[in-house]
């Protein structure tokens, strides 16, 4: 910018400058001709060249030109000396930045430098903004075709449909939408298929006339509009169609349409619907009455099941009932108290919860309740409550017990013959040794028959009262009694038929055993049961052998009894069977239901029995009760 | 006079046995009892007795189906003639659903259901013993 060529052939001139423009700050080369001027300016590129145009050789217009040659840009200033104006017009003609006149004025060299200056300035701006504006454009370019490439590929990958028609109704865009709902291929649609083929006969007219019309969006478009495409194979598919007019320059240049394939959308909606039925349904119609209600205890779900289980209808419920009135009176709040803790399924939430509804006519009706709370942002809306209906269910508990009970009744009822057939056996044999006894006069034959007979007429009466004992249906009476003085009373009892085979029975009684909540008659059967059991363990021959009754304290809520004997023992097969089957060891002896009735009583009282055996190693039955009765926690529904 | 024949009974009901012993006796057999397969089973082998009177449920609930079994295994067919008697009511674990059922694999000749008659338990008994009336 600051560095000047000055070529002239007169040194006085040259000076002259080269100090006044060196004392202005610019830096100066001179030349005194033509052909030194250009070789310095090839090679230091000076912005702006002063040459004289008169001089020797090579003139200042050949300069001029020959430097415009170099570097279009250099601004040339011409020296001219006086009538030379045809020169300096030339110059100007040969784009020349200016010119001034000899004797060179300060003021006009000046002048000229700055105009010279501004142009340099002005071509650089100007490159600069041409530069910028290349560089604008490439770019606009670029994202025009981005834009373009990516408006076309949105159009060719768009779900729905695009079709767009000129004004003739050609086709011009046929996206891969249009060609999944049509079956054309995009090559068949484009200027081979008019926009009409595609619908029904007269509908592509009436398309148009919406699209003009401004019902459906406004003029020149058309929102939404339920319309069948007819398929390359004449199928009608359902679309929704929106389209719109596009204009250039104010003519209408094309029509576009974008098809929505209804199928999946109606399909949805069926499913949609479907399951709203079904939902809907599955309240309306579950075995299990269904209500809901709102924060302040209005009905608003109250389905078949609810208006089977309390007898109101539908609408009576929803128009007219509040929730309290489906519980006994208070059972409602109880029952929103129960809901909101956490002891049943956790708070908010209420699982098999029985309880009784009140039905319209007034009947209590036992229910299973399992009930939450339904939240919407944040807030309480509803409470939902899922009632099952308790009836036929308590009924067929009662069949099944009432079943179990005659299956037992079933088994009893088999060892009970099995125990009779074993006594009349041995009352016929007895009766047949009688009568050989005295048809033949030996008295032993009938001695021993008579007492065969006197036996088994003993035995139907043991098992007679044993039966009795087993069915026997009188309440327990449970009061605080001594288990060690029954076991003395017991000992007392067995006492002979031990001593008859010489089995030892012993006594090992804790004295400080504390009195245990009991019915003192069944305990007494239970102890009397093992007691004898243990002692007919023994064969009747006397071999001896030892019994052993033990009472303990176990821990600070229970005691156990245990009947300890030497005997024979029991296989872990038989162990298993002398609770079950209501059979003997003892032959016709036992009734096979001694057992059983000392498991029921030992059951009765919260306790259990356990033995411990093995074949020749004797065995020890042991008896652990609690000492208080446990109250019948019997599942009884909230109490009315 | 030909010897004797043996009888064995075994039955775990002492009063049964005693009085089937003096009936048999009485009706001219020797007569032994057992009170359960395991003793029985020491009687036979010693006594080689000519017939077994069988019960069934004594320790086990078929312990004497078990122990004519055996017997049969170690005899053979035309060992020992078997009579059960028994009390057995015709459904238990294990075997059929009834007697008739069970008859078909029960080792015993003659099956005999309490309370017998014991006119008829003394024809039996000759019958297997191929007495001639």
């Amino acid at each position: 910018m600051n560095t000047l060529l000055v070529i002239d052939d007169e040194e006085s001139t040259r000076e002259l400058l080269k100090i006044s423009l060196e004392s202005d700050g610019y830096e100066v080369y001179t030349a005194e001709d033509g052909p030194s001027g250009l070789r310095i300016f090839s090679e230091r590129m000076p912005p702006i060249v002063l040459t004289d145009i008169k001089m020797p050789g090579m003139d200042g217009i050949e300069v001029l030109r020959r430097v415009k040659e170099i570097n279009s840009d250099a601004e040339v200033i011409v020296i001219t000396g006086h009538g030379e104006m045809n020169l300096a017009i030339k110059a100007l003609q040969l784009e020349a930045s200016d010119f001034i006149n000899k004797p060179i004025s300060d003021a006009a060299l000046n002048v000229a430098l700055r105009r010279a200056k501004e142009r340099i300035w002005m071509r650089n701006k100007l490159r600069e903004y041409t530069e910028n504006l290349e560089c604008m454009v490439k770019e606009t370019t670029e994202e025009l075709q981005r834009i373009n490439e990516f408006e076309h590929n949105l159009i060719q990958v768009s779900m729905d449909g695009i079709i767009a028609n000129d004004r003739d109704g050609d086709i011009i865009i046929f996206n891969e939408g249009a060609e999944r709902i049509t079956g054309y291929t995009r090559e068949e649609a484009i200027s081979r298929l008019h926009v009409s083929q595609l619908y029904a006969e007269g509908e592509a007219r009436k398309i148009k006339k919406k699209i003009y019309s401004s019902n459906f969006g406004g003029p020149g478009r058309l929102i939404d509009h339920e319309a069948d495409i007819i398929t390359k194979s004449g199928e009608r598919v359902p679309i929704l169609l929106s389209a719109v007019l596009l204009y250039e320059e104010g003519r209408e240049v094309a029509t576009v349409g974008f098809f929505k394939d209804m199928r999946e959308i109606k399909r949805l909606q069926k499913e949609l619907m479907q399951r709203y039925e079904f939902e809907h349904n599955l309240i309306q119609t579950s075995m299990d009455g269904i209500i809901a209600n709102d924060p302040q205890g209005r009905l608003i779900i109250f389905n078949e099941g609810a208006e089977r289980i309390t007898g109101y209808s539908r609408q009576e419920a929803l128009q007219q009932l509040h929730v309290r009135q489906l519980y006994p009176p208070g059972v409602a709040r109880k029952i929103k108290k129960k809901i909101y803790g956490p002891e049943h399924g956790g708070a908010g939430r209420l699982i098999n919860y029985e309880v009784y509804v009140l039905s319209k006519s007034g009947e209590c009706i036992p229910i299973l309740l399992s009930a939450t709370v339904l939240h919407e942002e944040g807030k309480e809306v509803a409470t939902v409550g899922y009632f099952k209906d308790m009836r036929d269910i308590k009924r067929l508990e009662k069949e099944l017990i009432d079943r179990e009970r005659m299956a037992a009744m079933g088994q009893a009822m088999a060892g009970v013959a099995h125990g009779v057939k074993n006594i009349l056996h041995g009352m016929k044999l007895g009766g047949f040794m009688v009568d050989r006894g005295l048809a033949e006069g030996k008295e032993s034959l009938l001695r021993k028959g008579w007492s065969l007979v006197g036996k088994n007429i003993e035995r139907i009466s043991r098992l007679t009262l044993d039966m009795l004992s087993y069915v026997r249906s009188n309440v327990p009476d449970y009061e605080p009694c001594s288990l060690n003085a029954i076991i003395e009373e017991v000992c007392e009892l067995v006492a002979g038929q031990a001593a008859a085979r010489q089995v030892n029975l012993l006594r090992e009684l804790d004295p400080s055993l504390p009195l245990v909540e009991a019915d003192a008659e069944g305990m007494h059967t239970c102890l009397l049961n093992l007691v004898t059991n243990a002692i007919e363990a023994f064969p009747e021959t006397g071999s001896g052998g030892v019994v052993t009754v033990i009472s303990r304290t176990e821990g600070d809520d229970k005691v156990s009894l245990q009947v300890k004997d030497t005997g024979r023992g029991m296989s872990p097969q038989l162990q298993k069977e002398i609770f079950q089957n209501l059979f003997s060891t003892k032959g016709a002896r036992g009734t096979g239901l001694g057992l059983a009735i000392t498991q029921k009583i030992v059951h009765e009282h919260g306790g259990s029995i356990t033995v411990e055996s093995a074949p020749g190693e004797g065995s020890c039955f042991t008896v652990t009760l609690p000492l208080r009765h446990p109250a019948r926690r019997s599942q009884r529904p909230e109490e009315l | 006079m030909t010897e004797k024949k043996k009888i064995l009974v075994i039955d775990d009901d002492p009063e049964i046995c005693d009085a089937l012993s003096e009936i048999l006796t009485d009706a001219g057999y020797e007569v032994f009892t057992a009170l359960d397969a395991p003793s029985g089973y020491e009687m036979f082998q010693e006594m080689k007795p000519d017939l077994l009177v069988l019960d069934i449920m004594m320790a086990t609930m078929h312990e004497g189906l078990d122990f004519a079994v055996e017997i049969r295994k170690k005899e053979g067919i035309y060992g020992v003639p078997i009579l059960i008697v028994s009390a057995r009511p015709p459904v238990e674990k294990g075997y059929g659903r009834t007697l008739e059922e069970d008859l078909d694999w029960i080792q015993a000749d003659i099956f005999m259901e309490k309370p017998v008659d014991p006119e008829e338990l003394l024809h039996n008994v000759r019958l297997l013993l191929k007495e001639k009336k």
